[in-house]
């Protein structure tokens, strides 16, 4: 299972930049313009995070920094911090967490969850202590936890669309020097 | 192929973790750059939108056309209840048509009487809404005409009958429409027919909150809000909306434009409001004075000169 060719690896990668711009596309669609009282799931956060705890090698850093900055780019975010927190959960989910093969997809959501609501307590934080405006508590919850609910489907759609995951201990790169 | 994945293995964790330091620290960098000098960034942003959502928007146009066709075919199947609900507002459509037309003619009457002329300098340019914010916390459009049609930042823009936000942010052929319910959004507005001064400030809700009222009591609910020219960024007497009471007893402004569903949106032209800098002088008969824009009256109140010609407009 470890060797996997370079043309396999670099066709994920860019599957990977394609979901990327269908979610950011779909967001961008101006079908409602009202505010609304609940926030949909960020989809690219949930496959960000399922790519890397699961096929780590699919979503190098650099490609998720890439892709996490157009998204605070377009999406109107204050640009850099949630990319910079979603490369810090990317790369601790690739070194540290329990994949799939090691647990079972309970463990693995449980802590996919946690590092959601990590990734969301740290940004209010710091724009808080910024003093940068932000959206209403309610609003940001409905989407942190749509988020963690949307998570298996997630896992379970890419499981579909990539096949099995690569098993962890044969993955060349990245465990030996974290640990 | 074996080896290079033997020597990538021995570099891998150093160069990795160096790689990851330097990259977040310039992400982070960008953040607190951004939270310095916010213009900059935002020049920045702006011309990233306008290099990427140009290009999405042969597949947008189509996509959000679709979406919206299978939203009205869903309502089909409603068709006949809606067809009583529209005949009774046909019904009060009419009597309304009917008090419009008559106060349509008074009204123009009143304008010859007075030999008012309208601005003519408050011209528009119709823009179509490209993409929205993207994010559930934005509440901002992006529409098809940047610089190259001379758009400015901070103009005004209005759907058919209401201000539905101002320009924040141009790139050549894009630019953003912040909406007045971005809680970013703060206008200067006055309530009619009380003329009470209030702020409109967006608060992420459908309904922006009214702000430093002076005088709560002399507002009802659905008064009418409308634009002051102050601190001139916006044309005076745009309709922003109806007063609304929420159920927490604080009082709102719901926005007369539809901002559910917009499409195309007018742009207006503003080249700022004139103020009056000098008191006026001594009107005498002979002496060739220069001729002040304004007559007497506004002379009466220097004070005020500012505010006095902004309500004008």
């Amino acid at each position: 299972m470890e060797p996997i060719s370079p043309g396999r690896i670099w066709s994920r990668r860019a599957i990977y930049v394609c979901v990327a711009l269908v979610i950011l596309f779909t967001q961008l669609l101006p079908l409602d313009t009202a505010p609304r009282g609940w926030a949909a799931p960020d989809m690219l956060l949930c496959v960000t995070l399922a790519w890397s705890i699961r096929w780590p090698r699919y979503v190098p850093m650099l490609l998720v920094a890439g892709v996490a900055l157009i998204a605070d780019l377009l999406l109107q975010r204050p640009p850099g911090l949630m990319a910079l927190l979603v490369v810090i959960a990317s790369e601790y989910l690739k070194n540290h967490a329990t994949g799939p093969n090691q647990a079972g997809l309970t463990v693995e959501w449980i802590t996919v969850s946690l590092v959601m609501g990590a990734i969301f307590l740290a940004y209010r934080l710091v724009l808080g202590i910024l003093g940068i405006g932000q959206a209403q508590v309610s609003l940001m919850l409905t989407q942190i936890v749509g988020t963690m609910l949307v998570y298996p489907l997630v896992a379970v759609l890419s499981r579909l669309a990539l096949g099995a995951p690569a098993p962890i201990g044969g993955d060349p790169d990245g465990r030996g020097g974290r640990a | 192929m074996a080896k290079e994945r033997a020597q990538t293995h021995d570099y891998a964790g150093p160069l990795r973790r160096l790689l990851l330091i330097v990259v977040c620290a310039m992400l982070l960098a960008l953040f607190l750059f951004w939270r310095i000098d916010s213009p900059r960034v935002e020049q920045f942003r702006a011309k990233v939108v306008d290099r990427i959502v140009p290009n999405m928007d042969w597949a947008m146009t189509p996509v959000t056309g679709l979406v919206n066709l299978a939203r009205d075919f869903k309502s089909y199947r409603r068709l006949a209840e809606q067809n009583q609900e529209l005949r009774s507002e046909l019904r009060q459509m009419q009597a309304w048509k009917e008090a419009a037309l008559q106060l349509e003619q008074e009204n123009a009457r009143l304008l010859d009487l007075n030999n008012v002329r309208l601005d003519p300098r408050l011209t528009f340019i119709t823009g179509v809404v490209m993409a929205d914010a993207g994010s559930p916390f934005r509440q901002s459009v992006l529409l098809n005409v940047g610089t190259r049609d001379g758009i400015v930042d901070g103009w005004a823009t209005m759907d058919g009958i209401g201000l539905v936000g101002r320009i924040s942010g141009t790139g050549r052929n894009s630019s953003r429409v912040l909406l007045i319910t971005d809680a970013a959004s703060v206008i200067p507005a006055i309530i009619q027919p009380s003329g009470q001064k209030a702020l409109v400030a967006g608060d992420n809700t459908a309904a922006p909150v009214i702000d430093f009222l002076e005088n709560r009591d002399l507002v009802r609910p659905n008064d009418r809000v409308v634009t002051t020219g102050d601190g001139k960024v916006f044309p005076a007497g745009l309709l922003i909306g109806h007063v609304v009471e929420d159920r927490s007893g604080n009082l709102r402004v719901r926005p007369s434009a539809d901002l559910s569903r917009l499409e195309y949106l007018r742009i207006l032209r503003h080249h700022g409001t004139e103020a009056i800098t000098d008191p006026g002088g001594v009107v005498a008969p002979e002496a060739p004075v220069a001729p002040l824009p304004g007559d007497g009256a506004e002379t009466d109140a220097p004070e005020t000169g500012p505010q006095a010609s902004a309500g004008d407009g």
